[in-house]
C-alpha cells in the first residue's frame, strides 16, 4: 500500500464516517471487484460472493450509522468482514464443501476434462482452507492471492509483523500437510 | 522477500495449490449492477436521516456513542413530551378551576389545590392567611350559586365555608397562646371584621333562599358568630393581656385616634380633613401593617368575583382604614360604635379611652341588642348595606338572622 493510496483512503475514510453520500458509493465502486474476487476466491460460487459482498458493505454502512466502523484502515475492514462472514459460512456449510479422498485424485486422470479437474483441484484447496485457523486463512490468502504486504496484513490483523510472518509459515505447514493428505480433510 | 522465496522453496506445492485460487471467474455484470443499485439505494435512505435521526449536516463524525445515546434520546424525548404534557393539562385544569362553582366539574379540583397549598403553607400565620382567603371564597361562591339560582349547590358552599372558618380559629388560637400580644391583637380584630362581613353577606343571601340552603346559611351565620365569641376570647385571654386588663388589647394605639365626639356624624359625603376616618369608604383600602391578615374583600377582585356584590358590606366592616397607617383608628368611628358595642368586654367599658374610641370587642354587645331591636322590623335584616349607609346606620346591623338564632339558642 503506497503512502498516497494511503492518504487517499484515509481522507476517503473520513468523508464516509460523515456519512457523505459520494464518498460511500465511491468505496463501494473501488472495493467492492476485489472483495468480490476474494469472496469468490474463498468460496468458489459466484453467488455466494456477491452475497458476501453486499453483506460486507451492508454491515459497513450499519457500523458507520451507529458510530462504529473503521478508525485507520478502510480497505482492511472491508476484507477482514468480508472473511469473517467467509468463515461463517465455512462453518455453515462445511459439510457441502467437496472432499476429495487421496484415491478419488487418481480417478481424475482418467476424466477428460481439464477443466473439471481444475476445478476439482480448487475445491480441494479450498477444503483445505477451511481446515486453517481463521487468521492462518486469511494471512495467507491476503499474502499470496492479493498480494498484500506483510505490513498491511499486520496493520489490518493488528499483529506485528513478526507475527504475521510465523503465522504464514504455520498456515503453509499445515496447508502442504493437509493438500499431502497428511491431514485430516 | 527472502521470506518469500524461502516460502516458495519449502511449500511449492501449497503455494501451487494457492495459485490455483487466483483465477476467478469474471463477475456477472448484471449481478454487480443489482448488487450496486441495492448498495446505493441503502446509501439514499441512510442520508434522509443521519446521526441520532437528524438530517445529516456533515460537520461533525458521528460519536462512537451514538447508538447508545439514540437508545437515551429515544426515551428521554417521550419522557419530556409525557411530563410537558401532564403538566400543561395540570395547569389549564387549575386555571379552570379557580372560577369553578360547587357543582361545577373541576370545583373538586379547585378544593384539592386549595388543600395542597393550605399542607405547604411555612407558618401559622400563613395557614390563617389561606383559610380566611378561601372562606372568603367560599362566601363568594355562595353569593355567585344564589344570584345564578343554583340553590341546590349552597350547602356544599356552606360546609366548606365552616370548614375554613373552623381551621383559621384553630390555627389562630394556636398561635394565640405564645404569640406576641400587639399582633395576637391585631390578626384577632382582622378575623373577627372578617367573619362579619362574611356574615352580612351571608345574611343577605339567607333573606333570598329557601329550603335546605337557608338552614345551611342560619347554621353557617351560627358558625361565623362563634368563631368571632372563639377568637375574642383567645385574644382576651392572652397570658400577657391579662395583668393590664384595663387597657383594650384588641386596639392597642385606639387613644390616639379622634374621639366619637370629634367626629360625631359618619358620612357618604368626601371626607373632611379634619375626620378622615370618619369618613365612610365604601371599598376596601390598603393592607392592615405588620402581621397582615389579607381580608376578605379583596378576595373579590382576585377572584374576578362579583366585587360590586349588591350587598357589599365587607368593606364597612374591616376596611375604614385610617389613613395615617394606624390600624384602629377607624374603630373610633361611630360607624363601628354599636357594633363593638356588643362585642367589648365588661373592663373595656370602664376605660376611658376605650369608652372614646369604642373597639370591635366592645361593639359586641351592642350588635346583639341593635339586631334585637331591629326583630320587629323583618326588612331591615335585608337591607343593603347601601340603604344603611343612607340611612347613617352601620352596615353590620344587617345579621338579625345571626343574633336571631344565637338568641335562640341562648
Amino acid at each position: 500500500m503506497s503512502k498516497d493510496v494511503s492518504s487517499e483512503e484515509r481522507d476517503l475514510l473520513e468523508r464516509a464516517r460523515r456519512l457523505e453520500k459520494t464518498a460511500l458509493v465511491e468505496i463501494y465502486d473501488r472495493y467492492s471487484p476485489e472483495l468480490y474476487r476474494y469472496a469468490a476466491r474463498l468460496l468458489g460460487e459466484a453467488m455466494l460472493a456477491e452475497e458476501c459482498v453486499a453483506e460486507t458493505f451492508g454491515g459497513f454502512l450499519r457500523a458507520l450509522q451507529a458510530g462504529g466502523g473503521p478508525r485507520q484502515y478502510l480497505r482492511a475492514y472491508l476484507y477482514r468482514t468480508a472473511h469473517n462472514w467467509v468463515t461463517d459460512t465455512y462453518r455453515r456449510r462445511r459439510l457441502q464443501f467437496v472432499v476429495l479422498e487421496p484415491e478419488l485424485r487418481a480417478d481424475q486422470q482418467s476424466d477428460p476434462s481439464q477443466l473439471a479437474l481444475a476445478q476439482l483441484d480448487r475445491e480441494r484447496v479450498r477444503a483445505a482452507l477451511t481446515h486453517l485457523t481463521p487468521d492462518q486463512r486469511q494471512v495467507i490468502v491476503l499474502r499470496f492471492l492479493e498480494d498484500w504486504e506483510n505490513e498491511e496484513i499486520a496493520a489490518a490483523l493488528g499483529k506485528r509483523v513478526g507475527a504475521i510472518k510465523a503465522l504464514q509459515n504455520r498456515a503453509l505447514g499445515a496447508l502442504k500437510r493437509l493438500l499431502d493428505g497428511e491431514g485430516r480433510l | 522477500m527472502s521470506f518469500l522465496r524461502k516460502a516458495k522453496e519449502d511449500y511449492p506445492r501449497a503455494l501451487e495449490a494457492l495459485a490455483s485460487l487466483r483465477a476467478v471467474p469474471p463477475r456477472n455484470e448484471r449481478m454487480a449492477e443489482r448488487a450496486r443499485a441495492q448498495f446505493v439505494a441503502q446509501v439514499q435512505a441512510l442520508g434522509t436521516t443521519g446521526y441520532l435521526g437528524r438530517p445529516y449536516d456533515g460537520a461533525t463524525p458521528p460519536s462512537p456513542t451514538g447508538g447508545r445515546a439514540r437508545r437515551l434520546l429515544g426515551y428521554a424525548v417521550p419522557a419530556f413530551l409525557l411530563l410537558t404534557a401532564l403538566g400543561v393539562s395540570f395547569w389549564i385544569s387549575a386555571y379552570v378551576a379557580q372560577s369553578a362553582l360547587p357543582g361545577d366539574l373541576f370545583y373538586p379540583v379547585k378544593i384539592a389545590i386549595e388543600r395542597g397549598q393550605e399542607i405547604t403553607s411555612p407558618t401559622t400565620s400563613a395557614a390563617i392567611q389561606l383559610h380566611l382567603r378561601f372562606a372568603q371564597r367560599r362566601v363568594d361562591e355562595i353569593l355567585a350559586l344564589s344570584q345564578e339560582g343554583h340553590y341546590q349547590d349552597i350547602p356544599t358552599a356552606v360546609a366548606n365555608y365552616e370548614e375554613q372558618v373552623r381551621r383559621a380559629v384553630e390555627s389562630f388560637t394556636a398561635e394565640a397562646a405564645d404569640g406576641d400580644p400587639a399582633q395576637v391583637a391585631e390578626v384577632g380584630a382582622v378575623l373577627e371584621r372578617t367573619f362579619v362581613a362574611h356574615e352580612e353577606v351571608l345574611a343577605a343571601v339567607l333573606t333570598a333562599t329557601s329550603g335546605e340552603p337557608k338552614s345551611a346559611l342560619e347554621h353557617a351565620l351560627v358558625v361565623s358568630a362563634d368563631s368571632r365569641e372563639a377568637v375574642l376570647l383567645a385574644v382576651r385571654e392572652h397570658p400577657s393581656a391579662k395583668p393590664d386588663e384595663g387597657s383594650p388589647t384588641a386596639t392597642p394605639s385606639a387613644t390616639t385616634g379622634p374621639t366619637p365626639e370629634n367626629t360625631p356624624v359618619r358620612s357618604n359625603s368626601p371626607a373632611p380633613q379634619e375626620t378622615p376616618v370618619a369618613v365612610s369608604d365604601p371599598m376596601p383600602t390598603a393592607s392592615h401593617g405588620p402581621g397582615d391578615v389579607p381580608l376578605g374583600p379583596p378576595e373579590h377582585a382576585q377572584d374576578g368575583k362579583p366585587t360590586d356584590v349588591p350587598l357589599g358590606p365587607p368593606e364597612h366592616a374591616q376596611d375604614d382604614k385610617p389613613k395615617d397607617g394606624n390600624p384602629n383608628r377607624n374603630d373610633s368611628t361611630p360607624t363601628d360604635k354599636p357594633k363593638d358595642s356588643t362585642l367589648g368586654p365588661p373592663d373595656h367599658a370602664q376605660d376611658d379611652k376605650a369608652k372614646a374610641t369604642p373597639t370591635e370587642e366592645s361593639g359586641k354587645s351592642q350588635q346583639v341588642e341593635a339586631t334585637a331591636t331591629d326583630q320587629g322590623a323583618p326588612g331591615k335584616s335585608g337591607d343593603t348595606p347601601a340603604a344603611d349607609v343612607s340611612q347613617g346606620k352601620p352596615s353590620s346591623n344587617n345579621q338579625p338572622p345571626v343574633d336571631n338564632d344565637r338568641k335562640d339558642k341562648k
